[in-house]
Formats: structure tokens, sequence, C-alpha cells
């Protein structure tokens, strides 16, 4: 194994405090640290400056997310998620650059450490938003019309990486996540119901070099009461009947740009709205608000 | 409406610029204002299932091979037993700049997967102190850091 490149966490604002040594191998991606990972470090809730250490091998990027729930670990909010910071080194000339980011406090919950624009490797990047929010609009109503689920405003188009402790999902997977708020209308004498539907997809290059996508998991919930049961039993064969739907149409919409990038390799996100690479700097996002879609070809 | 009963889980989204020194300057996400407040979609699950249509094998197999480019960061207690790691514990003297040079010597005997686990797991236990961690990065400037990453591919 070889590295794409390397740094340093730590948890004073000058390269001072405790530490961890954190990189990623050659061929590789991600790495990642949990907030368990994070606790033993010292470094929890504190990450005060940061050391990326590039060659021309890799541009290196290294995202520090906040917990919005604050500061218990082992809460319910899970890794990977919210608000975040991202540190990244563009790729240097072969001798290597260390890149320093200090100075700063940043109540870090969890970390991605990620590999791009990796040497003689193409990219192109997707907005998941831009691309299918007003698409699964039209999905979404489409298959809600005519019962008494409707759409509670917009969906959060977001991720979830190596998720743990949600059903149907691969600790060591990364997935693109669509959770939709859903109102159900009731006769008299019920009051409306909350609801929602949440649906796990993967994108992958096929045997043709073209990126498709698969549906993993459909999850969906019903304000407690009464009437749950009785909605679940209609709203549940719809939520699961739309991942083929969605799938299907999101296919659609990949399939449109088969031979425009040639041969795609590989393909990996980046939270939040970064239609272009941010090179050397900073980047402060929010999980919820979209994904990245860098296609490798 | 219903969804206000559940407005604890309701956090909008604010992106605030801090004050960091370093290269670049920092850019803030956009948030779209027309888009309504994002709803925390964590832990609300009645019911879930698997798709209904298995992945084709061609994801199966792609999934797997990302699966494979992922480190998650594990500690291998069987570390401390290394002959090597126990010589260099009580040759250094109990001087922390020797033991990461002796680290270091050993890693560049052979750079592969193994090594450089092992080589990060012993560079990170030192690094629980402060001590330790300034010893750490004394002796891993950025040009030794880039030698490495170099070295691993062939190319010192």
């Amino acid at each position: 194994m070889s590295l794409e490149f390397a740094g340093f966490l730590f948890s004073g604002t000058q390269f001072n405090g405790t530490s961890q040594l954190v990189g990623v191998g050659h061929g590789g991606r991600y790495q990642v640290l949990r907030s368990t990972d994070l606790m033993s470090s010292g470094l929890f809730g504190n990450v005060g400056s940061v050391e990326i250490v590039v060659t021309d091998e890799a541009d290196g990027n290294v995202i520090l997310f906040q917990n919005p729930f604050l500061t218990l670990p082992f809460s319910f909010f899970p890794d990977f998620n919210g608000t975040f910071l991202q540190l990244s080194a563009a790729e240097a000339p072969p001798g290597g650059s260390g890149t320093d980011f200090q100075n700063f406090a940043w109540s870090t919950e969890s970390v991605l450490v990620v590999a791009g624009r990796r040497k003689g490797k193409n990219e192109t990047r997707v907005s998941f938003s831009d691309t299918f929010m007003a698409k699964w609009k039209t999905i979404i109503d489409g298959f809600l019309a005519g019962g008494r689920a409707s759409r509670q405003g917009d969906p959060t188009l977001t991720w979830e990486m190596f998720p743990l402790n949600v059903s149907f999902t691969n600790p060591n997977g990364t997935y693109l996540k669509i959770f939709q708020p859903l109102h159900i209308s009731m006769p008299w004498p019920f009051s409306d119901y909350a609801a929602s539907l949440t649906y796990h997809i993967g994108m992958f290059p096929d045997g043709n070099g073209h990126l498709r996508c698969w549906g993993q998991a459909y999850h969906w919930w019903v304000d407690s009461g009464i009437k749950s049961g009785h909605i679940g039993d209609s709203l549940g064969p719809q939520v699961q009947a739309g991942l083929g739907t969605l799938v299907t149409q999101v296919n659609n919409t990949l399939s449109t740009l088969d031979g425009l990038l040639g041969k795609v390799t590989d393909v990996y996100y980046l939270p939040g709205h970064q239609p272009a690479p941010i090179g050397t700097g900073r980047f402060i996002d929010n999980t919820a608000n979209d994904v990245t879609i860098v296609i490798e070809h | 409406m219903p969804w206000a009963n559940l407005a604890l889980l309701t956090k909008p989204i604010e992106l605030k610029a801090i004050d960091i020194t370093g290269p670049g300057k920092t850019v803030l996400g956009t948030v779209n204002p027309a888009q309504t407040p994002k709803i925390a979609s964590n832990g609300l699950t009645t019911a879930s299932g698997a798709a209904p249509t298995p992945a084709p094998a061609e994801a199966v197999a792609f999934a797997n091979r990302q699966a494979a480019a992922v480190r998650f960061y594990t500690v291998d207690p069987k570390v401390r037993m290394l002959g090597w790691v126990n010589d260099a514990m009580t040759q250094s003297k109990e001087n922390l700049d020797t033991f990461i040079q002796t680290t270091m010597t050993q890693l560049s005997k052979g750079i592969n997967e193994q090594t450089l686990t092992v080589t990060q797991v012993v560079l990170n236990e030192l690094s629980r102190t402060p001590e330790g961690a300034a010893a750490v990065r004394r002796q891993l400037t950025a040009p030794a850091i880039a030698k490495i990453i170099l070295a691993s591919k062939g190319r010192a």
C-alpha cells in the first residue's frame, strides 16, 4: 500500500496539544474517524489546527463535522453529518508541500479524510440537489397523487456515509439519501398526521463505463396515534414501490452523461455544494444543503 | 400542522465564517432561501426494507471495491508485542525523539499497508499526550512525510 496524502489533526490552535496522524492509502479514497476514534486522541469537540501534506499524487481534504445537538458523544445524530469545515490542500509539486491551517475553534464530532483529483485521473462534479431536486418533486408528487399523503416542503437531498445502525445499509458503504417529510390529511374527527419517507441509493460505474445508480433501502415513519397503523398500511407499499421508480428516473438522468465523460472508473461524494474544486483553502457548508457527486473518468 | 410538533427536529441551516489562519480563502456554502428549513432526518423510522429489486452484480462488485478503498482507524493491541517496538521501548532510554526515529527507521525497511498501519498506530499512541504529539511533529516534518508518500509509490 502507498499513500495518496497524509496529515495531522491537533487539539491546540498552534499545532500543539494532542494529535492524530491521518492519511489515505494509494487507490484509497477515505479515512474514517468516528466520534469514538477522536475521543481516544483528545480531539472530540476539540480540533484547533490541521496540517495537510500533499505531493503531486492527489489533493488532500480534511473534513471536520459538527454535531448540531452539540456536546454529547454517542448521541443519535450520526457521524459525518451537519455543518462542516473542509480544509483542502491542492496537489503540490513532487517534492511535497505542507499546508497549515491554525488558530481556529471547531467543535469536531467526526472527521473524513478524502483524496481527490488523483494523479492521472479526470474528475467531473455534479450537484445532487441541482440535478435531481425538481425531478424528485415530480416523481413523488406522481406516486402520492390521489391519496391522503402529500409533500411537506422540499426534500433533504443529503448523504449517509459509513452508517451504523441504519437498517439495510452497509457500515462500509456510502449512499445518497433522500428524506421527504409528508403531510397526511385525515377526515374528521381525526387530526392530520406527520409522516416521512427516506431512500438510500448508491452510484456505480457499470460494465460499459457509464454512471448508474442502484436502490439500497427504503424507510418510512408515521406519527403515533390511533390511525398510525392504517396510514402505514397504505403508505408502506407506496414507499416500497417508489424506490424502483426513483432508480429508473435517476438512471434516465445519468444516461444523459453517457459518452460525454469517456469511461467512468470511479465515483465518490463530497459534502455540501462544491461544484468546482476549492483548491487550497477552506469551505463551510452543511450536509443537508447538498451532496457533490464526483465522477472519476 | 403536525410537523410543527416536531419543531425540535427542525434546524435551519446557518453558515457562519470563522477566523482561521492559513492559505486560500474561506468559502461559505450557499443556502437556497427558497427551500424550506431542513428538517433533521435522523432516527425517524417505523419500518424499513431492502430494495425490492436486488442491486446489479456490477453495483455489488463496485461497492466491495469501494469498501476496500476506505481506511477505518483500528488499533491492533498486538502491536505492543512486536519485537522492534519492545526493543525501541527499552533502548530509547525514555527519549521520545529516539523512539520515533527508531519507528521511522523500521518503516523505511519496507513500506506496505501493514508497516504504514503499524507506524500510524504507534505514532498516534505517543500523540495522546502533548509531549508525544510535539515529538512526533518534530520528527515527522512535511518534507519527511512527503518522502514517505513518494517512497510508498516507488518514487523515492
